[in-house]
């Protein structure tokens, strides 16, 4: 019962065993495709056809020995590397090499993924504990908002992260007390608190900052800029001017999974999350700890939101967060609940963003179809094509002291 | 249970009885100053009151009038024409396409003497309304009244602007600060959805750039949204690795971002449709269009009884529909004669800037 | 979140908690609790409006007059012409348009109302089989692109036949889209909540795809417009009350009327609503007297979609004639639908109202009825939503009554409550 994933031991008998025949497939798969792409830029299409087919090869052969997802995915990567292998060696140089700017695309990716680690991070906290935040979105739009506003009115934006995570706590106690207390089904009460802070920060953003929207200089949170790597050939335009948020977003990786793990403090969470009635009868306080995972995930993603306004935009407009709290549960889901699990997740997502950012370049039409791409990754990732994920298992129900 | 149940429903029944009870007599009491809900008009002092009993209605697209340059500037020509000329203004805002037909019905079955339509969104709306309505006057801004579905209406006059002219000019602008610079001789614009009326101003942008910098290369990226501003600053980014040294944003509120990842990266930043050099020392110029200026000179021929309907009125560089903005005091005075000279030569018709890419 | 679990049964000798006891209460579906909500929403919005620097009570009398239910109270003596004749007999309301203020607002105010209860029913339905259809969106924009294609398409068709392949296509179209949520939940038990929501999403870019400048469903009059063709004069429903030129109130807003029935049909007289009542109960029971819960899941967002689709298909042939960029971008008619849903409770009839009252706030607090001295229009808007939000967070304040009512009674000292109480005894 207790977490099962910690506990999965990998076994490497033989070199020839079907998993790692597995992973080598995946391994070759990718690399005729890299092969095509900037810097490197073969114009061949021997490359991606041949090393994709190996993969292919490499895949069936590990399915039919019994390693089924990894063959499987091998197969896949296979023919992906191998018909997208072709479309690239039939687009021009140029527009290869506008697109595929690897260090401007990682530095976006990471721009993209980190309001999804921090509100992926707070779910987890959430989520360990047995309650369901389906709300990440209103409280990250209302961090959002509340840190701009502070912000701009106290002159600092370190009393606008302050205040932003003031407001996610705030939305955070609502869930907590409708859910926990009075045992409301906590989907429902979830998606009232989106709603709510999409109309509470709708209503007041128009009501303090009217027409002309907010103004143009707002304290903001600092990039951290590396003089000593900045000119590095490929970490250089990635690391080298980076947010502060961005960077604290390691650290929170790191604490959060220490807490989470490797101390009493994340024990009793995980605990009271798969079996809150054998936590009572030790003495753990099942409402206490549920309602300070609740508020920690409200902080956190707040914070998330802070970041989107304060750090990165400087400005605020309605319904700022457009979805992003949803892919952070997403990306929660795919990550199995832990944390690295879902960083990991939502560098894709946000790679996935950045790269139909670029695709443009070749399809004006089409380009908007693209945007389309990290919904798609989405929704297959929940789908569980990638592996099913357990869950805590006393998640989503309300708990009744004795 | 059933006991219960008797005595929460019997709480319910009172509860909301007391409810609906404090509603009406809140209701009835409140609302006795009750001046007519659909009549309500702004009510400004007029200065010089040649429009006195003139009526003039503002109806907005769904960007509503916060967009920060569009809509808003339609609304500034409109109180402008409040103060100078004594008219009555009252601005409709939009917030939904089921709106825009009854927004505009409304304003004619009230007697407006001049309903404007501000966007070609509401061109659908504002051909039914002006056929139904064969006695007030319409105007549409940014569409011309001889292109579908408009057939022949002689209430309606349509606005339009040659913001590719204004447009060229700063492209040539940009492209001759990107050869001073050095470096990659690449420049880009920012879009947000991909309209005629973007557009206008990029193929201008890019063909004046052109013109005076042939080595120049023009990034285009559209972010498929107006206010969402993290869209913006993500492509101007992706342009600025890629070596653009001038960003031209056509993107509304969403823009905004785009000027802002110039302003980081210290590149220099174009404003749209009015100026905005008031962001920051990284504005080189911005390309005006006048929307403020062709409410106020419609509304003005109303007034005056002047008012041309079944045409368009040409908003250009010549009548100052369209003009350059406040130019940063980086720009040698050599550019700027430059840039004037493209002025002049696309006002004799020497030049001509497209209006589509 | 393989399954979301309902509240389970406490055990024998437990309290059971204020939702546990008031679950059953609610599917009883008292009326005074809805109207209740409704009413606390309100108040707590007239807080909010206060705080803010504004009257509530001028506030909100405005608001009812621009929505048009103020036509109700204007009795007069007026004609009223008979369908399929000349002959015109005495009414009491004046029907003229023109010259009723109030009867123009009541038109657009029904013809809000009309999307919002397909809206409604799509989240009603799907919940009554325990399942959480946020994605009432993405089906009603796929029902809309499907039913502008089909509706410019084929010009020479005749009225009745191209309404009804409009129509239905459009529908299977919403029944589509939801059903690959549903399929996804009961083949691996993706939780519906966010497949719906990456759902609601993809509609929507390819919604900007298919109308934007290229795209496969742009209009080939003005190819720089964003915009899909027009319908046909042949395939636009026809207008029940109104000026046909100008947004009139059309055959769709009786087409949402007989949805409701259906709806409280499909539920209450058929196998099928016995069987997703069943699930939407307790799924662990239904499985164990052999009614297939998988089946059920798909089949209920399957229906749900199609009420949402079959909303589209209605406002695109009843008004808006073609559907752009900007549209798609704009609508939020799939969201205010959860609210419509939730505050009526999941019943016919509570959808029907409250899709009413929803309708009537969009038109209550638009620019051209709200005057500006009174309440800036731009809040009114969000005021909207604010109140939409106040409804659903007390969905619950039955619930919150009643732990109110427990919480005092402790206080009082009442005679020792212990686990056998009435309240477990039924």
């Amino acid at each position: 019962m207790i977490d099962q994933a910690a506990t999965r031991t990998y076994t490497w008998v033989k070199i020839i065993h079907p998993r790692s025949i597995a992973i080598a497939g995946i391994v070759v798969s990718a690399l005729g495709f890299w092969f095509v792409l900037p810097p490197l830029t073969q114009r061949t299409i021997l490359w991606p056809v041949a090393l994709g087919f190996l993969g292919v090869a490499a895949g069936i052969w590990a399915v039919t020995r019994g390693e089924r997802r990894l063959g499987w995915i091998a197969v896949g990567l296979g023919i992906a590397s191998m018909g997208l292998g072709i479309l690239a060696t039939n687009s021009s140089v140029g527009h290869l090499d506008s697109v595929v700017v690897w260090s401007a695309l990682f530095a976006s990716m990471l721009r993209y993924a980190t309001p999804l680690t921090y509100a992926a991070i707070g779910g987890m906290f959430s989520e360990r504990s047995g309650v369901v935040n389906i709300a990440l979105e209103g409280m990250m739009l209302s961090g959002a908002f509340f840190a701009i506003l502070a912000a701009e009115k106290l002159d600092s934006w370190v009393l606008g992260v302050l205040a932003g995570a003031a407001a996610g706590a705030g939305l955070a106690l609502i869930h907590a007390f409708f859910c926990i207390q009075l045992r409301s089904d906590q989907i429902v009460i979830g998606t009232a608190i989106n709603f709510l802070a999409l109309g509470l920060t709708g209503y007041l953003f128009v009501d303090v900052y009217g027409e002309l929207g907010t103004p143009a200089d707002i304290p903001r949170i600092p990039d951290v800029t590396l003089p000593a790597i900045s000119d590095w050939y490929f970490i250089g335009p990635v690391l080298g001017q980076l947010n502060l948020m961005i960077w604290l977003s390691f650290v929170l990786l790191i604490v959060s999974y220490l807490v989470m793990f490797r101390t009493p403090i994340g024990l009793r969470i995980r605990s009271v999350g798969e079996h809150p009635r054998a936590a009572d009868t030790v003495g753990i306080s099942v409402y206490r700890t549920r309602y300070a995972s609740v508020v920690t995930s409200g902080i956190l993603a707040a914070l998330g939101g802070a970041y989107l306004s304060i750090g990165f935009v400087g400005s605020f407009n309605e319904n700022m967060t457009a979805g992003r709290g949803f892919i952070a549960l997403a990306a929660l889901i795919f990550g199995a609940w832990r944390p690295f699990g879902a960083f990991a997740a939502a560098l894709l997502f946000g790679f996935s963003s950045a790269l139909a950012q670029r695709l443009p370049e070749y399809s004006g039409s089409a380009a908007t179809l693209f945007q389309a791409l990290p919904y798609v990754l989405t929704l297959i990732a929940v789908a569980g094509v990638i592996g099913r994920s357990i869950p805590p298992a006393a998640i989503g129900r309300p708990y009744a002291k004795q | 249970m059933s006991d219960k149940g008797a005595d929460v429903r019997r709480i319910h029944w009172i509860a909301a009885l007391l409810a609906c009870g404090l509603l009406a007599i809140g209701l009835a009491c409140g609302g006795g100053d009750d001046e007519g809900s659909a009549g309500g008009e702004t009510t400004t002092e007029a200065t010089t009151g040649s429009g006195e009993g003139v009526q003039v209605g503002l109806v907005s697209d769904v960007g509503r009038f916060n967009d920060r340059s569009f809509n808003q500037s339609a609304l500034e020509g409109l109180q402008r024409a409040e103060d100078e000329l004594g008219i009555t203004g009252r601005p409709v805002e939009s917030r939904q396409t089921s709106d825009y037909v009854p927004n505009l019905s409304s304003l004619a079955r009230e007697g407006f003497d001049l309903t404007i339509a501000v966007g070609f969104l509401l061109a659908e709306a504002t051909n039914t309304a002006a056929t139904r309505f064969k006695d007030s006057n319409f105007a549409i801004i940014d569409y011309s009244v001889k292109a579908p579905p408009f057939k022949t209406n002689p209430n309606v006059q349509g606005l339009t602007f040659a913001t590719n002219e204004n447009s060229y000019m700063i492209g040539c602008l940009a492209g001759l600060m990107a050869e001073r610079q050095g470096g990659r001789q690449v420049i880009s614009a920012v879009g947000g959805i991909k309209l005629p009326t973007v557009d206008i101003f990029i193929a201008g942008y890019r063909a004046g750039a052109k013109q005076c910098n042939p080595q120049i290369r023009t990034l285009i990226g559209y972010s498929q949204d107006f206010v969402a501003q993290d869209k913006c600053k993500e492509i101007a980014l992706n342009q600025i690795a890629q070596g653009s040294q001038v960003i031209f944003q056509v993107a509304g509120g969403c823009g905004l971002g785009a000027l802002d990842a110039a302003k980081e990266r210290n590149k220099w930043g174009i404003g749209v449709d009015r100026d905005q050099s008031n962001l920051g020392p990284h504005i080189l110029t911005s390309a005006v269009k006048r929307v403020d200026q062709s409410v106020f000179l419609t509304a003005e021929a109303v007034v005056n009884g002047e008012f041309k309907g079944g045409t368009d009125a040409v908003f250009d560089l010549e009548n100052e529909g369209v003009a350059v903005g406040k130019i940063s005091d980086q720009v040698p005075q050599e550019f700027i004669d430059r840039m004037n000279e493209v002025k002049d030569q696309l006002i004799s018709g020497e030049l001509t800037a497209p209006a589509t890419l | 979140m393989s399954e979301r679990q309902t509240t389970p049964d406490p055990p024998p000798g437990e309290v059971p908690s204020p939702a546990a006891r008031f679950a059953l209460f609610q599917r009883a579906g008292g009326i005074a609790a809805p109207i209740l909500t409704a009413i606390l929403a309100f108040f707590i919005g007239g807080i909010v409006v206060a705080v803010t620097g504004h009257n509530p009570i001028t506030t909100y009398r405005e608001i009812f007059n621009g929505t048009g239910l103020s036509w109700f109270f204007e009795v007069g003596s007026h004609q009223v012409g008979l369908p399929w004749s000349d002959a015109s007999i005495w009414f009491p309301w004046n029907v003229n348009d023109a010259e009723s203020e109030a009867a123009f607002n009541l038109q657009q105010t029904l013809l809000s109302a009309t999307p919002l209860i397909f809206t409604g029913l799509a989240v009603a339905f799907a919940f009554r089989c325990g399942l959480f259809n946020i994605g009432g969106q993405g089906q009603y924009i796929v029902g809309a692109m499907v039913a502008v294609w089909v509706g410019s398409s084929w010009a020479g068709l005749a009225s009745g036949l191209h309404i009804f392949l409009a129509i239905a296509l459009a529908a299977l179209a919403g029944a589509l889209w939801a059903g690959i949520a549903g399929f996804l939940k009961a083949a691996v038990g993706a939780h519906e909540v966010i497949t719906t929501i990456m759902l609601n999403w993809i509609a929507y870019w390819i919604g900007n795809y298919a109308f934007g400048q290229g795209g496969p469903l742009q209009n080939k009059v003005n190819e720089s417009v964003p915009v899909s063709s027009d319908v046909v004069q042949n395939a636009k429903l026809p207008i029940l009350w109104g000026d046909p030129l100008l947004q009139g109130l059309h055959m769709g807003f009786l087409l949402a009327l007989a949805a409701l029935v259906a709806y409280w049909a499909i539920l209450n007289r058929t196998t099928l609503g016995y069987e997703v009542r069943a699930v939407g109960f307790s799924p662990e029971a239904a499985r164990y007297s052999g009614i297939s819960v998988a089946r059920n899941y798909f089949l209920a967002m399957a229906i749900a979609g199609l009420f949402a689709g079959i909303g589209g298909a209605c406002d695109i042939l009843g008004w808006q004639f073609r559907l752009g960029v900007i549209d798609v971008q704009n609508s939020q008619i799939g969201f205010i639908g959860i609210a419509v849903a939730l505050l009526g409770r999941n019943t016919a009839i509570g959808v029907g109202l409250s899709a009413l009252l929803f309708g009537a706030l969009l038109n209550g607090t638009s620019t051209r009825n709200l005057d500006p001295e009174v309440f800036q229009p731009e809040l009114a808007g969000n005021l909207t939503l604010m109140i939409q939000a106040l409804v659903l967070l007390f969905v619950g304040a039955d619930i919150l009554i009643l732990w109110l009512f427990s919480r005092f009674r402790r206080l009082r000292r009442l005679p020792p409550a212990a686990p056998t109480t009435p309240e477990a005894a039924t």
